[in-house]
């Protein structure tokens, strides 16, 4: 039934986009943070969602997911601040590579999707009742 | 009679698996829209019903017999089924090109003319009901 198949593509695509909004929701809200690794302080890396085409149902046609979460390769800037607990001995400290305009765009881009994919869904359910009323 | 009543809905059917079709083929694009690598695809409308529509391969029906010489015979003319051949990827053409608006502005098209053919259908079966009750 190919109507039904729609909604399980929207859904996976909401899915996707949703689990894309929280990256980028993590990403701005540790823009300033520290992670700790091997006992020692490193500024956050921001992280990136990778989206891949589902072809679990063997089908040309399909949803999508998340094929895998990576740390974006952007260089760590260094800035002059002493007064960080990671400084090196001139005083200059690493800080995270999460750009905010560019997470917020992002943010706004994948929000856009999910909507989209809202509307998909609406389309597809008017008409299934469409559907229903024929021979009534 | 009973048979051209069946065929009288054929090309309802026809287009009602298409656009349901086209409709999923639609879906998937714009769920793919970030998806790096996607092709997304469409169905050309125009050649694939007219493909459908020339090739009218019917199976016999074998499982039926006729046990009385009042029986009405069974036509050999029957409706096709499409469901599968849609599927196959010969109707489908590849874009290299993902655009969101075409897309979306396709799926609203395809999905209004889904609806229009149920009245259509919806109005075929009043008008067959207004013949038959005279």
């Amino acid at each position: 039934m190919s109507l039904l198949n729609i909604f399980d593509i929207a859904n996976s695509a909401m899915i996707a986009q949703s689990k894309k909004m929280q990256i980028h929701a993590s990403n701005l809200a540790n823009s300033d943070s520290l992670t700790s690794k091997n006992g020692k302080l490193h500024p956050y890396i921001a992280k990136k969602v990778i989206l891949e085409f589902d072809n679990t149902k063997k089908s040309i046609f399909g949803g999508v997911k998340v094929k895998e979460i990576i740390e974006n390769t952007t260089p760590l800037k260094k800035i002059y601040n002493p007064n960080s607990p990671i400084a090196d001995s001139k005083g200059f400290s690493e800080i995270s590579n999460v750009n905010i305009v560019t997470e917020t765009i992002s943010a706004i881009a994948a929000s856009r999707a999910y909507q989209a994919n809202l509307e998909i869904l609406n389309t597809a359910k008017t008409m299934f009742l469409k559907m229903l009323t024929i021979g009534q | 009679m009973f048979n051209k009543i069946n065929e009288a809905f054929d090309l309802n059917v026809y287009l009602l698996n298409l656009y349901s079709r086209r409709q999923e083929l639609l879906a998937s694009n714009i769920a793919n829209i970030e998806t790096p690598n996607y092709t997304p695809s469409d169905i050309n409308f125009f050649e694939t019903f007219q493909k459908l529509t020339k090739k009218k391969t019917c199976q016999p029906i074998s499982n039926l017999y006729i046990t009385s010489a009042k029986h009405i015979p069974i036509s050999d003319s029957k409706k096709l089924n499409n469901n599968n051949e849609i599927i196959d990827k010969d109707y489908i053409i590849r874009k290299n090109k993902t655009d969101i608006d075409t897309e979306k502005v396709n799926f609203i098209k395809n999905s209004l003319l889904y609806q229009m053919n149920i009245v259509i259908l919806n109005s075929k079966f009043k008008n067959i009901m207004n013949v038959l009750k005279g």
